[in-house]
């Protein structure tokens, strides 16, 4: 019985002395981080005066941030931009992977799949320097609108109207391709009983995609929908690049004010309160995805 | 005897990385930072210098670093971590003063009266006394600032029938210009105006309330309200929306941006016959890079109105290109030996991109030669006289006083010039809402600073 227990324990330490390089990373890249962020969110510090220079000033930074109309531009533009980006790229990407599924050879999907990632391991500040060509007054997005009918085409990015949904567009085109992906393989692991019964009952493909793909694939999108959530709300580099939150505020964004508030205005302990904001907003989904998590492993 | 040679030959090679060792020990690098390209004058500069001070064992080697939010962050994170900058060209008084407060610059005054250098004397009292803070110089302004001058392309004035404005001109006859110099439609058409929002913002942002001096930001100089609304700076507004929205003689602040407009693709392009943004006077010299065939004049920017004539030539700010020595500068007497070559002569080979020094035993002709060299049929002689001739003394800027929540209010400011430019607001609103806006955050800044 002994023996087993000290064999028992050695695995233990043996598990977790492989655990421990990530534990320590995670604690001093994230945890410490977090810790100070929290604290640094109740002081008044700016950060060019060095360490340790600044004034408890408990929530007034919390409370300050409801007057101030950058912050809740950037709260509301940030929201409005997940509830922009996020269904639209999920439909599109679902709707791309029926398509590569049904009716191309694998090779060809794959060429596909691979061409559509290609925007996802492309530099951003390049990415987003070619968009913002795309969208200059003669550059090939305008004179598509154009060719179109559109005849006023605005300035996309400099557009009080326009400029969030052209972030947004090019926010949808460069995730699509892992949604692609991540679609293909969970439709690839659909059971083909399910379709071969509704077929034998005479279903059309519409209503098998509407009463078996879709309802399949509910895991799947449950899990696209919280973390693409949560990746919208971080967004910063398109915006920096493509507008630098202009015109006036119309494409601030919570991570880009927080940058704003940090290294433009040097108030470090009111951009972590903003940051501390970020950090709730971002734990209500991560439980909503834990919880998800575990009701279908009991499942 | 392979042995007792193997040994020798060790020795000798020790010996030998010794000697050079010592000997790199002895040479002092001194690492300088400016946003400016170093074909613009800086590589002839550190040579000059290098050959200056080879026996005295100070070395200088120049790094480039890009002048925007992003670079000054940049150099602001290199300050305090130390070890990268040595002697800094900073611009921009609100820079200045955020480094002093992050204590990342060296207090230059004692160092200055120990080497029998008087600022007041040698650069002028209106380019010094105000950049102190507490009294004390952490940085000196080296050049003459230039941000108030129109570039003017004489042969399409000539054609339009209009008179080089040289000795300056009102807002109005400044719009008429611009009306009559516009042609064409479309991708082809030329503009009268190019207000260079889009690469130099600070321009356009600063021509509007500069002629209010110390005023053009708060309405005291206790800085505790905001100054937008004022009915001059307002004006100024006004006449970019003119242009831009009403007359359609400028690119408006869409077009610009949208396309990405510098004085590069628009002035020298050929594509207006004015711009603003003469800081980048070396580039129309520079024919290689940008091949134009039309003369450039140099004249000031427009005022209200005859009865601001005298302001012509005095907009502030009147100084910049301010040299400092980092507080993590292991060599200060060296940093500060190079810092007072710089200003006293050693920056002269600036000159010929437009930098011209405020020092004032700087040798005018040598300052006129490298502006002049390669600016025949490029510019036209009188107006670059003229704007090498200019009282560099005759200017306002204070510094020295609390400016509340600057960082911000300065952001307000931006945002809200910019509804006034994209036509969201009226001009006059548009500060109205700037001015409240900004006494809120300076209230706020305020509250903190008593806690």
């Amino acid at each position: 019985m002994s023996r087993k227990i000290t064999n028992q324990r050695r695995e233990d330490i043996l598990g977790y002395s492989f655990l421990l390089p990530s534990l320590i990373g995670m604690l001093i890249f994230s945890m410490l981080p977090l810790l100070a962020t929290m604290y640094i969110s109740l002081t008044d510090w700016n950060y060019l005066k060095g360490l340790g220079n600044w004034n408890f000033i408990a929530f007034r930074n919390f409370k300050d941030l409801w007057n101030d109309t950058w912050f809740t531009a950037s709260l509301k533009n940030t929201f409005f931009y997940t509830i922009g980006t996020v269904p639209v790229a999920l439909v599109i990407s679902l709707g791309i992977s029926i398509l590569i599924e049904s009716f191309c050879r694998s090779s060809f999907a794959n060429g596909i799949r691979i061409a559509l990632y290609m925007p996802q391991i492309c530099n951003i500040v390049a990415t987003a320097t070619v968009w913002k060509m795309m969208f200059s007054s003669y550059g090939p997005f305008t004179n598509l609108l154009r060719s179109l009918g559109w005849t006023n085409v605005p300035r996309m990015l400099t557009s009080y109207d326009w400029a969030l949904p052209a972030v947004m567009l090019v926010a949808i085109w460069q995730a699509l391709g892992y949604r692609v992906f991540i679609y293909s393989a969970a439709l690839q692991g659909l059971p083909s009983d399910l379709y071969e019964a509704a077929s034998i009952d005479g279903a059309n493909g519409w209503q098998r995609l509407i009463h078996i793909t879709v309802p399949q694939l509910r895991p799947t999108t449950f899990f696209l929908t919280i973390t693409s959530i949560i990746g919208s709300f971080k967004v910063f580099g398109l915006v920096n690049i493509m507008t630098e939150g202009g015109p006036g505020a119309s494409t601030y964004t919570l991570v880009y004010y927080i940058y704003k508030a940090a290294f433009s205005f040097n108030k470090m302990g009111y951009a972590s309160a903003i940051a501390m904001v970020l950090f709730v907003i971002m734990l209500v989904f991560t439980v909503i995805r834990w919880t998800s998590n575990k009701r279908t492993e009991e499942e | 005897m392979k042995r007792i040679f193997a040994l020798v030959l060790a020795c000798a090679m020790m010996l030998g990385c010794g000697a050079v060792s010592a000997l790199a020990d002895d040479v002092v690098t001194l690492r300088v930072w400016a946003g400016i390209q170093p074909e613009y004058g800086y590589d002839t500069l550190i040579e000059n210098f290098n050959e200056a001070f080879k026996d005295k064992g100070i070395q200088a080697e120049y790094t480039r670093y890009v002048n925007n939010a992003d670079g000054n962050l940049q150099v602001n994170t290199f300050l305090m971590s130390g070890g990268e900058i040595d002697v800094l060209i900073g611009y921009g008084t609100d820079r200045l003063k955020t480094r002093v407060e992050g204590g990342y610059l060296v207090d230059l005054t004692d160092m200055m009266a120990a080497a029998g250098f008087d600022p007041i004397d040698e650069l002028g009292e209106a380019n010094t006394v105000p950049y102190t803070i507490d009294g004390k110089y952490y940085g000196l302004n080296t050049k003459y600032e230039n941000s108030s001058y129109l570039f003017v392309n004489v042969d399409m004035f000539q054609a339009a029938g209009i008179e080089i404005p040289y000795g300056g001109w009102t807002y109005g006859e400044f719009r008429e210009a611009a009306k009559k110099t516009t042609q064409g439609e479309g991708a082809d058409k030329v503009y009268g105006m190019y207000w260079n929002y889009n690469s130099g913002p600070n321009y356009s942002r600063g021509f509007c309330r500069n002629i209010l001096d110390e005023y053009a930001m708060y309405k005291n100089l206790e800085c505790t309200e905001a100054n937008f609304n004022d009915p001059l700076t307002v004006k100024g507004i006004q006449l970019m929306v003119d242009t831009m929205r009403n007359d359609l003689s400028a690119p408006s602040v869409e077009d610009e941006k949208a396309d990405s407009m510098s004085i590069q693709t628009m002035f020298l392009g050929g594509k207006c016959a004015m711009a603003l943004g003469i800081s980048q006077l070396r580039l129309v010299k520079d024919l290689a890079t940008y091949p134009h065939d039309f003369t450039t004049a140099i004249v000031p920017m427009p005022v209200p109105d005859e009865t601001f004539e005298d302001k012509a030539w005095s907009f502030l700010p009147g100084a910049g290109d301010i040299i400092s020595i980092a507080s993590s500068c292991e060599h200060k007497e060296a940093a500060f030996e190079f810092l007072l070559w710089y200003v006293q002569g050693g920056m002269n080979p600036l000159a010929r991109g437009g930098r011209i020094p405020l020092w004032k035993g700087t040798d005018a002709n040598e300052v006129a030669a490298a502006l002049m060299d390669g600016a025949e049929g490029v510019f036209e002689l009188t107006s670059l006289q003229n704007y090498i001739n200019i009282d560099k003394t005759n200017t306002t800027m204070l510094l020295d006083h609390p400016e509340w929540a600057l960082a911000e209010i300065t952001a307000i400011y931006n945002e809200e010039f910019e509804n006034a430019l994209f036509g969201i607001k009226t001009a006059e609103d548009a500060m109205n809402d700037a001015t409240t806006r900004a006494n809120e955050a300076i209230s706020l800044a305020i509250r903190n600073a008593a806690n």
